[in-house]
């Protein structure tokens, strides 16, 4: 017992070093938190929710001396003897060489805890903290930049250099700025437009930029006065002090979210996750130059007829944009997504289609095949067996929808054989039901099921008896073209391909299709151009894409596919020299060097 | 990005030296993984982002010396096998520091290079076992219990290794030479584990397993279930977080025995668990929002990803396909650390590019192809 009160107590005035070492954590925990002057006294500061004033205090706190004010509530001392008190059998833990250890000041302990809280502003090791709190670097970092190169003094007379009205003139236009349009873009913009070196070089733009780049401390769109540099911008900006437009802004706000939480018991921010698992909200291009255009719909088609994919694609977007319940729309949509070479997309607006319409059965055949070309076999069987239960001509065939007959959420995508068995029978029951007039779609679906499976001689057939009574579906030759390659019979895919392509020259799948079969034939330059021209296609969207001039329209349209099979292509044909430009996404470089037109 | 020009060669392997290749290529080093020919086509990696891989056979000697040629311009190679595999291979640290006295030969292994279970089998929960820290964790009177693999794979192993590599090139810098850096998982955890053993002498650490102030001992270090089924975190350990906490709970004004008398805290325990089981995360959470009572809500992953402090923060990315991943930390102003795509490369993927910079002809590229020596993988048609 002995031993530990030495320890505590210390010995001649010095600061024993267990309260050095709790006062470590103290200054860590004021200074990392934002808070923790002490329970109390944030408590009665939260209460008048004046943030401002905390901070004020915080920064004085720590100006005062280079060391906190320790609360007379803290003393981890007592707290210690408390233990001491409560735990008698702690004396026979280690004797006399730890009170040597703790009188001596050079022992292991006294090397320990000086290691541990060397001053002044000691990097905090994360063993130490992680006990505790989390601790977050940003006040640390102020701190020392603060301390080394600011005093009070520079610190006046950078504000000094604000004082002049040029100063406060773009300081407003500034505040300006972040009432209309975010207070990150608008300071990625000031920092940008300010030119004059004598302003770029001052700690109030070095903080713009910083909040420009998205590092500055910004909550919601208010600038909290969590670092000096913010607190700075807020006196700057008038707002400093004004309780009432504190309250109204950030903490009135906040305070009104938790009343409306406890309300709720739930968490207002999980709602941004609401259907997060699955079903991906369709993501709009950013920049569609279309979007105005009168009976999109229509357009769509007729630009879909000429076989410009990418066009079709924004007709459809500003379609269901100006009519979000347009079932037509998202089925147009979703399929011409996946002819785009756009999986993703594709299935995004699919699901959306069939939330809108249960029954539409292009919607259900469509996601089957961007399941199976997803490798999402368990998903690409439920759209299938969807496709029949909605389906007047075979319902009675199956008893149930997919949903119901997988009755679990997937876990795996890899696919159950007796489910797969199952589906294959009913389609095959359906194909018998007339035998003498064969129902193409059928034969597609059974295509479909045979290519998930592996067995893509039956797949073959399928399509190819499908062709009997489509021989124009440029689709059709698509699937037929795939399931060829996808079993090594790539001379007969480019056949199949170069039908689909008359059919449709602007078909962006099938064309990266072909490209891929030219790998695989070691006609590695031709399969570059047709991937390059795929990419070209997908980023032109014609027509008023000319006019917009630049190259950005449709960036967004290029798949990543396409990206990194040509990557392949250029690295067989021994073009390392191209990857950085290929990674840069610079088409037009490429399109250059492959001697192809950019027109 | 702070490692821009960094070439590393990363033999694949199982989460840890994954995790330490992620770390550099997040950071801009130019990570190149060396994959099995025979892999199957599920790629159990997914620590992997922009990273490149090349599928190798090292059964054949074209495919060991494909290999050496890599680690013969690379900075850092990275390899998790036991002892004596990459010896054995012809890829061991003579060999490759004799082509190249640069190169940081960083070996991540559980047991090290060298001792008696150097050769031997084994996990995270082992390593942590042999450490010793692994006694350590856990609720009173229940086995140990790990944190999952975080502690021996990740901190011990991927992240000790990493500072081991920095500070190997850091020192080349100097020596112009490379060295080998001897990774061991038990040794990371043993040192990461400094302040439990160097605490012993001060008495926190008195009572058995889950009975101390920072293991689940205390009532207030510990977690404690809502009425909704979810948790709450306490950590009030400092007097004035202690006295927040009981105010916040409702239960300031009674006569309670003093925070440290540990003989009452099982009493404690079962008090506070009655009293959070009374309400809601949510309403907890806004009880203490408020207040500095060291109080926090155990959030899930999606929970974490949505909340507004980490967003404010951007400590995820969010895919276009709805999922996220972790950013990289920390944060350098200057150099901070780029993701970049976060596309994980399929096995084999730039078997053809990477034996391109590797000056290889078509026609060597052909052979190799063909003689199963290397492995390219392909793309799909799409139906």
């Amino acid at each position: 017992m002995a031993a530990l009160r030495e320890l505590v107590e210390g010995e001649c005035g010095a600061a024993n070093p267990l309260v050095q070492w709790s006062d470590h954590f103290q200054q860590q925990k004021s200074l990392s938190q934002g808070g923790g002057v002490g329970g109390d006294r944030l408590r009665e500061i939260a209460r008048h929710r004046d943030p401002g004033q905390l901070e004020n205090e915080l920064v004085a706190e720590f100006l005062g001396n280079g060391r906190p004010a320790v609360p007379q509530t803290f003393n981890m001392s007592s707290l210690l003897a408390e233990v001491q008190q409560q735990q008698p059998h702690i004396s026979t833990l280690s004797p006399s060489p730890l009170s040597h250890h703790a009188t001596t000041q050079d022992s292991s302990v006294r090397e320990w805890v000086d290691e541990f809280a060397p001053p002044p502003h000691p990097p905090l090791s994360s063993s130490s903290s992680s006990h505790l709190t989390t601790v977050s670097s940003v006040p640390e970092s102020w701190a020392q930049e603060y301390s080394h190169d600011q005093t009070d003094k520079q610190a006046h007379d950078w504000s000094q250099q604000f004082a002049p009205s040029e100063d406060e003139k773009w300081a407003e236009e500034f505040r300006d700025q972040v009432e209309s349009k975010g207070l990150v873009a608008a300071a990625k913009e000031m920092s940008e437009a300010v030119t004059d070196p004598k302003i770029q070089a001052t700690e109030f733009m070095d903080f713009v930029r910083k909040l420009g780049k998205g590092e500055g401390a910004v909550e919601g769109d208010e600038v909290k006065g969590k670092t000096t540099d913010a607190k700075w911008v807020g006196e700057y900006l008038g707002t400093e002090g004004e309780e009432e437009e504190e309250e109204a802004g950030y903490w009135g706000q906040l305070e009104k979210e938790w009343q409306e939480l406890s309300k709720q018991n739930t968490h207002p921010w999980l709602d941004d996750f609401a259907g997060f698992s699955e079903q991906k909200d369709y993501q709009f291009s950013e920049d569609n130059h279309l979007k105005e255009v009168e009976n999109a719909l229509e357009e769509g088609k007729r630009r879909l007829s000429e076989g410009d994919l990418p066009s079709a694609v924004l007709l459809f977007e500003a379609e269901v944009q100006r009519n979000p319940d347009s079932i037509e729309g998202w089925q147009y949509l979703g399929i011409t997504q996946a002819n785009n070479e756009q999986e993703h997309a594709a299935i995004a607006a699919l699901h959306r289609c069939l939330q809108l319409s249960p029954s539409n059965l292009s919607a259900h055949l469509a996601l089957a095949v961007s399941y199976t070309n997803e490798s999402q076999h368990n998903r690409a069987l439920e759209s299938l067996r969807n496709w029949l239960y909605h389906n007047p001509k075979y319902r009675h065939l199956a008893p149930e929808s997919g949903v119901a007959a997988a009755g679990k959420p997937h876990l795996s995508s890899f696919m159950a054989p007796q489910e797969h068995k199952d589906v294959c029978d009913l389609f095959l029951k359906a194909a018998q039901t007339s035998p003498e007039t064969l129902d193409p779609d059928i034969q597609v679906c059974l295509g479909v099921l045979y290519n998930l499976s592996n067995e893509f001689d039956k797949a073959v057939d399928c399509f190819t008896a499908a062709l009997q009574t489509r021989p124009d579906d440029a689709l059709l030759w698509n699937k037929l073209g795939a399931t060829l390659a996808n079993s090594s019979r790539s001379e007969e895919a480019v056949h199949a391909y170069r039908q689909a392509l008359a059919h449709m020259p602007g078909f962006t799948r099938c064309r990266y299709n072909l490209g891929i079969s030219c790998i695989n034939l070691r006609a590695y330059q031709e399969g570059a151009e047709h991937f390059l021209t795929a990419l070209n296609h997908q980023r032109q969207a014609t027509g008023t894409a000319e006019t917009v001039g630049e190259a950005k329209v449709g960036v967004a349209q290029m798949s990543e596919t396409i990206w990194s099979t040509l990557r392949l292509a250029v690295s067989f044909l021994g073009r390392s020299s191209l990857i950085p430009i290929l990674e840069a996404r610079n088409l037009d470089t490429l399109l250059a060097e492959f001697g192809l037109a950019t027109k | 990005m702070a490692l821009r020009g960094l070439r590393v060669v990363e033999m694949a392997g199982l989460a840890p030296a994954p995790l330490a290749g992620m770390i550099l290529a997040d950071f801009g080093a130019s990570v190149i993984r060396v994959d099995k020919t025979n892999q199957p086509s599920v790629v159990l990696d997914t620590l992997a982002r922009n990273k490149r891989s090349i599928a190798v056979n090292l059964k054949q000697r074209a495919g060991v010396e494909i290999v050496q040629d890599l680690c013969t311009t690379a900075d850092v190679l990275l390899e998790p096998y036991r002892p004596g595999v990459m010896e054995k291979l012809g890829l061991g640290p003579q060999v490759c520091l004799a082509r190249n006295p640069r190169l940081v030969y960083a070996r991540l292994t559980g047991f090290g290079q060298t001792g008696s279970l150097a050769h031997r089998a084994g996990h995270d929960i082992n390593y942590l076992a042999i450490s010793g820290v692994l006694s350590m964790l856990g609720r009173k009177e229940s086995n140990p219990v790990p944190p999952i693999n975080l502690l021996a794979d990740f901190a011990g192993g991927s992240l000790v290794c990493v500072v081991g590599i920095l500070m190997a090139l850091l020192e080349r810098t100097f020596s112009n030479k490379g060295q080998v850096v001897d990774s061991a998982m038990v040794d990371g955890v043993a040192y990461l584990s400094s302040f439990l053993l160097n605490t012993q002498k001060i008495g926190i650490w008195t009572g058995d397993r889950g009975s101390n102030m920072l293991d689940s001992g205390a009532h207030f270090y510990d977690t404690y279930r809502t009425s909704d089924g979810k948790y709450m975190s306490v950590g009030a350990l400092e007097p004035q977080f202690y006295q927040a906490l009981l105010e916040g709970l409702g239960i300031s004004d009674e006569d309670l025995p003093p925070q440290m008398d540990y003989t009452t805290w099982p009493s404690m325990k079962e008090r506070f668990g009655a009293l959070f089981a009374t309400k809601t995360q949510a309403q907890w959470t806004a009880i203490f929002r408020d207040v500095d009572a060291c109080v926090e809500p155990v959030l899930s992953m999606e929970e974490a990803a949505a909340h507004p402090h980490n967003r404010q923060r951007s400590i995820h990315m969010h895919h276009r396909e709805g999922n996220f991943e972790s950013m990289p930390a920390p944060k350098l102003d200057r150099t901070p650390a780029s993701p970049g795509s976060f596309a994980q490369p399929e096995v084999g993927q730039h078997t053809v590019e990477i034996l391109k910079e590797l000056n290889c002809s078509n026609k060597v590229v052909e052979e190799l192809l063909a003689s199963n020596t290397v492995f390219q993988s392909k793309s799909r048609a799409n139906l």
